[in-house]
């Protein structure tokens, strides 16, 4: 079965699951609605053998990319630096890439999620535990919550950090390591 | 576990600080292990100290600057970051890669791949008591870092492949010497089995310890040995393959019980299987077919942007999966590179089959998953 024909029947039950605009290269690439996608991965892990997360991750799309809060090479010039760029969106897109070991298909799933504090997602851990450190790691970097996650706190970052060091608009408070 | 023990004879819980200052734990990991005599009833991973906000400093620099950042994910096969990150970049922009770069970056990732488990070999027996094996591991490394120090000068971080292909061809004399390598290398693997896989304490500590089954492999997302060690045939190298692999002759060793010895052993075996290929990529490199001299890419510029894209590539590095995840905005750096380092998503199983298992053999479980901490914590 094409990961076409899985999107056809998968459509039937969610019609919010629709192709990507952009998808990810060489990937066959699909958006959610953010309250579907835990439904959505349950299907695919009982009906189509998707047994295998690859990753989870997400995006700040809230450019444009402002080097404040971190140090700019000197080998580009301000002029160079792009200008908010078309894609500026106030979201997070959280990503899922996802493989079948049976059939051997992959898959990226994306889901948009309005940017604000308290941003939440459902967990996928119940599901995959490969989401377990994954999902820790993006609401580490970026404050989105997985509800339902067993065990959400920061995993990379020291203790006491302020703020999400992957969005796009964190600037580093000094600490007692500066 | 707890249950059986004897009202009469229980003792009271401990909580021990396993790491970050513990020579087993190959860098900077901590495990805070809450145990019961010798039984650990608890087991947590904690990581994170040596985290440097690696994608963070993706986004401050040009694709070509950012390479040299991969070296220092996982420092014991450079190689294989440095291939994973080309190759998403080469996706991203759309870049063809000359035929003779393709084998040479593959000839090179198995030999990093033999590199980065003679170092696992090593430190694997030391953990075990056995010492003499690290020596040996060592001085057949030592030779390949030669090989790699003759290619582009660096013998540990080597940003030899570049965006496009690879920075020099293979200098004069380097083919033959590679080879002598090789056929010194596979006789030893025998004497490999002699020292350590056979040695009955060894293998008293090994075998029947850390058993992980393939459905909780699967589900915890293990890859690389680790995977494999519990039978799940899951190789990107043949289900996914990049560069020239599917035009290569070799085998995926697998594991049958899923213990710590199955994994050990399949690295074992994964080193005999790198040296057939790295045969194999000489001989078609001493042909014709790929143009000897044309290595690179012609026409990437030092600084170049990339349409507004994604791109996610893999690749089988010595510890598993591991995927670069980049996102281009136009822009001259990248808007957002994520990496998926398998060692990080390895130690994430620590947490449940460590419960239940003997204080000593943490240091065996640990050992077994064969994480390096540059790549867990970024």
């Amino acid at each position: 079965m094409t990961a076409e024909e899985i999107l056809t029947k998968m459509q039937a039950s969610f019609p919010g699951l629709v192709k990507a605009e952009v998808p990810v290269k060489e990937y066959p690439t699909w958006t959610v609605p953010a309250e579907s996608v835990h439904a959505v991965f349950e299907r695919l892990r009982s009906k189509f053998a998707f047994d295998y997360l690859d990753v989870v991750t997400a995006i700040d799309w809230s450019g444009p990319v402002d080097p404040k809060g971190y140090q700019q090479t000197p080998a580009v010039p301000p002029a160079a630096r792009p200008a908010v760029p078309a894609t500026a969106k106030d979201i997070f897109e959280l990503v899922y890439i996802v493989t079948s070991l049976s059939t051997g298909l992959r898959l990226c799933v994306r889901c948009e999620l309005p940017r604000k504090e308290g941003a939440s997602i459902p967990s996928l851990y119940n599901l995959y535990h490969a989401a377990d450190w994954q999902e820790r790691e993006v609401y580490d970097m970026f404050g989105i919550h997985f509800e339902g996650h067993p065990n959400l706190k920061r995993i990379l970052t020291q203790e006491g950090i302020q703020g999400w060091p992957l969005r796009k608009d964190y600037a580093h408070v000094p600490d007692k390591f500066d | 576990m707890t249950q059986e023990t004897p009202a009469a004879l229980k003792t009271d819980q401990m909580f021990i600080n396993f790491g970050p200052q513990h020579p087993s734990t190959h860098g900077v990991l901590r495990i805070a292990l809450t145990v019961e005599g010798e039984v650990v009833i608890k087991g947590d991973p904690d990581v994170g100290f040596l985290h440097r906000g690696m994608e963070k400093l993706f986004e401050a620099r040009t694709y070509p600057q950012a390479l040299v950042l991969t070296d220092r994910l996982d420092y014991t096969s450079a190689m294989h970051n440095n291939l994973a990150y080309c190759l998403a970049v080469e996706r991203l922009a759309g870049i063809q890669v000359p035929p003779r770069a393709q084998y040479i970056r593959v000839l090179v990732a198995e030999l990093n791949r033999i590199a980065s488990h003679l170092v696992f070999f090593g430190t694997f027996g030391v953990d075990m008591g056995a010492f003499t094996p690290f020596l040996y591991a060592f001085r057949e490394r030592e030779m390949i870092l030669d090989l790699f120090e003759m290619l582009c000068g660096g013998r540990l971080l080597y940003s030899y492949l570049r965006i496009g292909g690879v920075s020099a061809d293979l200098p004069a004399g380097w083919t033959e010497k590679c080879r002598e390598f090789v056929n010194f290398f596979k006789p030893m693997l025998g004497d490999y089995d002699t020292l350590l896989s056979g040695n009955p304490i060894f293998q008293s500590r090994t075998k029947g310890v850390g058993f992980i089954s393939a459905e909780k492999a699967v589900a915890w997302g293990l890859s690389g040995p680790a995977l494999r060690g519990s039978g799940v045939n899951y190789d990107v190298r043949k289900a996914d393959p990049y560069c020239v692999y599917d035009k290569l002759n070799f085998t995926v060793p697998l594991g049958t019980n899923g213990d710590c010895f199955d994994r050990y052993y399949c690295r074992m075996r994964e080193m005999g299987q790198s040296a057939e290929i790295v045969l194999q990529c000489l001989d078609a490199l001493s042909g014709a077919e790929p143009t000897p001299g044309e290595v690179i890419a012609k026409g990437v510029p030092k600084m170049f942007k990339p349409a507004a894209a994604q791109a996610y590539s893999h690749v089988e590095a010595s510890r598993g999966d591991l995927g670069f995840f980049a996102v281009s905005d136009g822009g001259l750096n990248p808007y957002r590179m994520h990496v998926r380092g398998p060692s990080f998503i390895n130690v994430a199983i620590l947490q449940e089959i460590l419960v239940g298992c003997k204080i000593a053999d943490v240091v065996a479980i640990l050992g077994s998953l064969d994480i390096v901490l540059g790549e867990v914590d970024r």
